[in-house]
């Protein structure tokens, strides 16, 4: 994780961004997307954001909920695009930005994330302390409850080898 | 630790899973040189693993994407946790309550605590009072909070509402509660409904018991209280809050019935409107600043109001003692009843004005000192004229009270002064009585009754309940206020020096209001009086400089004619002849005669007996749509003298006889409201121009076209920028004198709003007019 001079308080800034969810909603519903939809979406569109202010070089040239906001447009633009819906989807602007590589990489990952949400919870909670958090493998058994370290460890390779499996396979079906 | 590493077998879809510990190990800069170098090598052949590894360091990165989503769904848990406790606020205001004691400040649950442990809450619940019914539980903080049961009942829990061993209680508290809301709750919970042998109605039951965080029980703290709310659409009357007592064989018998207060619900006051109701829609139809210091700094500007005209400053002189005869009657208020009242001192100052009156002389001793301004001559000046716009203003002593009550009686207390309701419109006043949607309402029908007292009472007693106030109010004889006491609406409490302070507050905060308004007001007086000031001087200097020039040019002119006469002679004029008993002029009588008059002059010299001609032909234009112009000036300069001439049409039409034997230039100046117009024709000698149309010019293009024309001509010529300067300062204020009489109309019509009881009282009056 890069350091940046100026470091928002990520923590205030998503809770104001919460504040404006009521707006996403009423927004995305007038596009045609319904609440389901438009809660995942608006989730998605917060790490993206969250995300994003961690890059190095990541500058905000508009207000946060701008962004979000318009990441929203542009995931619903891309969702109802792929389902062919003919819906009453805006472009988005600066369409561009989200044509980039970073972009494709971040629905890359979305896919691997429902990967990751199909292995069991204890699975998926080594996974996220060890590799999100970046605790080590103490305590990550202690937080746990697991019985030594050595026994997470090698939990955690199988849980990566679920994860790889379910990728590959989801890879090799869309192939 | 070495690894070694073992032969690589791909299948598409099976992976040695073995493969994924190396490769995690060689992301993470694990492995050992030897190792890593093999890796390497057989990385860099092999696609295959390459692959593996690009599919590693993806998932790897997912999982860590997925750790951050944890964060978002956190954020979304703590959005949806405090919506619904705002969503409890929010409806306070709608339901009814059953209600007690005390309200504190609103705080949200803090998510830090450590959520209850399921052996506490096992123990917790054999204490409960109400067999069938599940039991919830909150955690609040030591510094209290608000929360929502499952029915929505809304409990306020305070600092220090708990005590434990008859102490205040400082620390986390577990509150069990148990609502029975609806019927089936009550049947099914078997509760009774008996007071003693007597059946209740119930609207709902409810048990609300307090722990320490380790389950040790607690009492409620009487001074504090705890205050729920429960939710109904409409609490029927006569409910009354009893408490239950258990009885040997678990049944519950209710007693101590207690009326039931609705709190008024805190809000914070920037929320809040508390000016008079029509003010707000009347300054959003006009489209006037929105911000809220503006239209407060706007409101407190009536604070002197009436001080201000009914002083008439500047007034001088005596009043006609007598009333307004009927034409006076019919030029002010274009109604010919005469007005069974003396004069009042607006109605002369209009009169002063008005030139066709025949008592018109008896207004001679009677000015404001401004009117010195405006009473120069009318041709070189463009006042905005007075007539145009009738502004009248009663002051306050002509006023006699609405009865529309019986304290009102009194002048002093027929409207309220915008300072006294700036002066707790303030956050200080925050969580008090005064910061409510309850208040808000009551003071769109304080404002209407005019009567400070009112105010004050509500201002003055913020210790008591609402509907007690309420009750006052109706005693005084309001009885629009019957509906608010019917209402029951208790009081946000504030311990007693808080109280004090606010009051201390007040007081300071309407002193300091007033003399913000006063000194504001000065300000605006002090402004127009420089203002007019400067105006009266740069009309003076115009004046002078307008004699000057005027003796000047005609001194030049005959003396230009008088040259010319001398060559149509051929020898020096100047002596002359007199006889006795006749009226002989000499030549040069003449010659100023026609000079003076701008005529033509055709006579036999009696000296030489030769002929003397001097020719002035008329020349004229129109200007073409002379409507738009607030004034139009024609400067016109003779190239073979040094000064020139203004002159102004009538109508657009000019007409002014110019000397044969001169060469004129001309520049026609139009003065709109928005700036200059200009025309010019420069070499000329008689004739008519027809219609000409001004073009658009600047300022500056205005006044250097005019200096040029000026100074183009031989000779030294007479400076023009004075002129020029006049010019620009009479549009100016013209302006200015616009502006000011539109604000006064437009403050004169807003009065109507802020001081809502005058306004009737005048309307009355004049209905009371037409009647007889």
């Amino acid at each position: 994780m890069s350091m940046t001079l100026e470091k928002i308080d990520i923590d205030e800034t998503l809770k104001s961004l919460y504040k404006k969810w009521p707006d996403i909603k009423r927004y995305l519903k007038s596009k045609g997307c319904d609440p389901v939809d438009a809660d995942d979406i608006f989730q998605e569109a917060l790490l993206i954001f969250v995300r994003k202010t961690e890059e190095p070089n990541f500058e905000l040239t508009v207000a946060p909920f701008h962004y979000v906001k318009n990441t929203c447009k542009f995931l619903w633009y891309n969702q109802s695009r792929k389902q062919a819906k003919n819906l009453k989807v805006e472009v988005p602007e600066n369409l561009e930005d989200f044509e980039g590589d970073w972009f494709a990489k971040e629905m890359k990952l979305q896919q691997i994330e429902s990967a990751i949400s199909q292995i069991g919870t204890q699975c998926q909670q080594i996974l996220q302390l060890f590799y999100g958090l970046g605790l080590n493998m103490v305590e990550v058994a202690k937080k746990l409850g697991i019985r030594n370290r050595g026994v997470a460890k090698t939990q955690k390779y199988r849980c990566l080898n679920k994860v790889k499996d379910i990728v590959r396979s989801n890879n090799s079906v869309t192939l | 630790m070495s690894v070694q590493i073992i032969p690589l077998h791909f299948s598409p879809t099976k992976m040695n899973p073995e493969i994924t510990k190396i490769i995690d190990q060689y992301l993470a800069g694990e492995l050992s040189k030897k190792d890593l170098a093999a890796f390497e090598e057989r990385l860099k052949s092999n696609p295959k693993l390459q692959e593996e590894v690009a599919l590693q360091q993806d998932v790897i990165a997912g999982i860590k994407r997925s750790a951050q989503r944890i964060k978002i769904k956190q954020t979304r848990r703590n959005y949806f946790r405090s919506r619904l406790l705002k969503w409890g606020v929010i409806s306070m205001s709608s339901i009814a309550l059953v209600g007690l004691v005390t309200y504190l400040a609103v705080s949200m649950l803090s998510s830090k605590i450590e959520p209850l442990s399921e052996e506490l809450m096992n123990q917790l619940d054999k204490d409960a009072q109400f067999d069938q019914i599940q039991a919830q539980y909150f955690q609040i903080p030591e510094e209290g909070g608000i929360v929502m049961s499952e029915k929505g009942v809304l409990l306020s829990i305070p600092k220090n509402a708990f005590l434990q061993n008859g102490k205040p209680y400082n620390g986390e508290a577990v509150v069990q509660f148990q609502e029975a809301m609806d019927a089936e709750d009550i049947v099914t919970s078997g509760l009774s409904t008996m007071s003693g042998d007597r059946l209740l109605e119930t609207q709902g039951m409810f048990s609300l018991r307090s722990y320490t965080k380790n389950g040790k029980e607690l009492e409620i703290n009487p001074d504090v209280g705890v205050y729920a709310q429960a939710p109904f659409d409409k609490a029927k009357s006569g409910m009354q809050l009893f408490s239950g007592e258990k009885d040997a064989g678990g049944n519950i018998d209710w007693q101590n019935p207690e009326p039931l207060y609705k709190l008024p619900l805190p809000v914070d006051m920037s929320e809040l409107d508390f000016y008079p109701s029509e003010f707000e829609p009347y300054l959003d139809k006009l489209k006037w600043n929105k911000s809220k210091k503006s239209r407060d700094s706007l409101y407190l500007s009536f604070e002197e109001y009436y001080n201000e005209y009914s002083e008439y400053p500047f007034t001088e002189g005596s009043l006609p003692s007598r009333k307004i005869t009927s034409e006076e009657c019919a030029y002010l208020y274009n109604d010919n009843r005469p007005i069974d009242k003396l004069m009042t001192e607006e109605e002369a100052i209009r009169l002063s004005k008005w030139e066709g009156n025949p008592r018109h002389e008896e207004f001679e001793g009677f000015r404001r000192d401004f009117s010195e301004i405006n009473s120069r001559d009318e041709d070189y000046n463009f006042n905005y004229e007075v007539g145009e716009l009738t502004v009248y203003y009663d002051s306050l002593e002509d006023v006699d009270v609405v009865a529309t009550s019986a304290e009102a009686a009194s002048n002093d207390m027929c409207y309220i002064l915008p300072s006294k309701v700036l002066g707790f419109w303030n956050k200080k006043f925050n969580n008090t009585n005064l910061a409510t949607r309850a208040f808000e309402k009551r003071m769109r029908s304080i404002h209407p009754t005019c009567n400070r007292v009112v105010l004050n009472k509500y201002v003055s007693q913020l210790d008591k309940p609402l509907s007690e106030i309420d009750k006052e109010v109706v005693a005084m004889g309001y009885s629009e206020f019957e509906k608010f006491a019917a209402e029951n609406i208790g009081k946000i409490d504030v311990n007693n020096p808080h109280l004090e302070n606010l009051q201390n507050f007040y007081s300071k905060a309407i002193d300091q209001l007033k003399e913000k308004s006063k000194k504001n007001q000065n300000k605006e007086k002090k402004h127009r009086k420089k203002w007019d000031k400067e105006t009266q001087e740069s009309r003076k200097k115009e004046n002078k400089q307008r004699v000057y020039r005027e003796t000047q040019s005609l001194n030049e002119e005959y003396q230009f004619n008088m040259r010319n006469v001398e060559r149509q002679i051929g020898s020096s004029v100047g002596f002359t002849i007199k006889k006795a008993g006749g009226t002989v002029y000499n030549i040069d009588k003449y010659v100023w005669d026609a000079t003076v008059n701008r005529e033509s002059m055709d006579r036999i010299d009696p000296v030489s007996g030769k002929r003397v001609k001097i020719t002035y032909n008329d020349f004229t234009f129109n200007v073409s749509n002379h409507d738009k112009y607030l004034k139009l000036y024609a400067y016109v300069f003779p190239h073979e003298l040094n000064s020139y001439q203004r002159i102004e049409g009538k109508n657009g039409q000019f007409s002014y006889p110019l000397n044969d034997d001169i060469i004129y230039d001309i520049g026609v100046v139009g003065i709109t409201e928005n700036g200059y117009e200009y025309y010019q024709k420069q070499t000329f000698k008689e004739g008519e121009l027809g219609d000409i149309s001004l073009k658009k010019v600047s300022e500056e293009q205005m006044k250097s076209s005019i200096k040029q024309l000026n100074k183009k001509r031989k000779g030294k010529t007479m400076p023009i920028g004075d002129e020029v300067q006049w010019l620009i300062r009479e549009r100016k204020d013209y302006k200015e004198q616009k502006l000011r009489k539109e604000m006064e109309v437009f403050r004169r019509e807003l009065s109507k709003v802020v001081f809502p009881c005058v306004y009737l009282k005048k309307t009355l009056y004049f209905l009371n007019l037409i009647k007889e």
